[in-house]
């Protein structure tokens, strides 16, 4: 203690019943009115602080919030499952149309092939693209809240 | 069955059913945390519209991301992290300060002049002083309102909420040690301006 009286941290240890050297506190706070007013100071402010007002509730909030949030049920992580299956079922399909695609262009013979694949290419990217995407930003989502729990 | 086996399978069985489409469920989310998220968006936010989104805001994040939540803290204060983050993110698209140093850099304080002159001259007691309690608290919330709004949401979150410095480091994601340092800072800032202020009014 550099200058002779307690520290505002041994104060603040003492009135909040924190660990610290009780004994030397307290004998010090006995014969010391310049670190009793501090404590007394603290106190007050202590008890001052619990007894502001919090904040008020909102009515009304709760009965909002659930109109709006019935309207789309929370993600779970095996709403996942349905879109994947059916990124893989486009996967699937198209490489059985790039497969087929002989037939196929037979089929529309009246269409020049040259649409055809890359329209069916086009499409099978991006639907892979976007399960791709949307798995990744989910991940993401999740990751990120597991973090801010540590 | 001890109290945290029980609250946690309560807390899932609470979470299933709002996955599982029961969506008035999650009412009792929202009853449970609402007094904590309101504490903490409106420390964090002056702007009364803006309280208001960031409310809902953080209910929606709270909703979208259930099926996310591990029962690595209660779940009072997952919600509670997601409506800091949510009242941080805010503030930084605003660019509104989050934080700023109330500096004590050796943690000693002399007792100011003003303390001093009192001490030697009067009575120590500041309750002797003719101030009402409603004059104490007016002055009170005008400093805190001088605060940053991460000290003050800390001051709140101990004093109010009667967090401990783990929990409280668990929604800010600071650590214990840094939640306990800011809240004494702030509280030594609150007392110190606290006491120049009565000792104006006594001149
Ligand atoms: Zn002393």
């Amino acid at each position: 203690m550099k200058s002779g009286h307690l520290t505002d941290i041994e104060i603040q240890a003492y009135v909040l019943d924190e660990p610290a050297d009780r004994q030397t506190i307290g004998q010090h706070l006995e014969e010391c009115a310049v670190c009793r007013s501090r404590e007394a100071e603290y106190r007050q402010l202590f008890s001052d602080l619990s007894v502001l007002p919090g904040p008020v509730s909102e009515p009304g909030l709760e009965e909002e919030l659930l109109r709006r949030l019935s309207a789309g049920r929370p993600r779970r992580s095996q709403d996942i499952l349905l879109p994947f299956l059916t990124g893989m079922l486009a996967i699937a399909g198209g490489t059985a149309i790039y497969a087929c695609r002989w037939y196929i262009r037979n089929l529309f013979a009246y269409l020049s092939g040259g649409y055809i694949l890359p329209s069916l290419a086009a499409a099978v990217l991006f639907l892979a693209g976007s399960v791709f995407f949307m798995l990744k930003k989910h991940r993401r989502e999740v990751d990120m809240l597991n973090l801010l729990i540590r | 069955m001890n109290e945290t086996t029980e609250n946690r399978l309560l807390t899932k069985v609470l979470i299933e059913k709002i996955l599982g489409g029961d969506t008035r469920a999650f009412g009792s989310i929202v009853r449970e945390t609402e007094k904590l998220v309101r504490q903490i968006v409106f420390k964090m936010v002056d702007n009364a519209e803006d309280r208001r989104d960031l409310v809902q805001d953080v209910y929606f994040k709270v909703f979208q991301n259930l099926s996310g939540f591990k029962f690595q803290s209660k779940l009072p204060t997952w919600v509670g992290r997601i409506a800091y983050n949510t009242c941080v993110n805010h503030l930084s698209k605003k660019k509104l300060t989050l934080f700023s140093d109330l500096s004590d850099p050796d943690g000693e304080e002399d007792v100011h002049p003003g303390l001093q002159q009192t001490l030697d001259g009067r009575s120590p007691n500041k309750e002797e002083q003719a101030l009402d309690e409603k004059e104490r608290l007016a002055i009170l919330q005008a400093e805190i309102g001088r605060l940053s709004p991460l000290h003050r949401t800390l001051i709140f979150l101990y004093h109010q909420d009667e967090m401990s410095y783990q929990e409280i480091g668990q929604i800010t994601g600071l650590p214990d040690g840094t939640v306990k340092s800011y809240l004494f800072r702030a509280r030594k800032a609150l007392r110190e301006a606290i006491s120049k202020k009565y000792d104006k009014e006594e001149l």
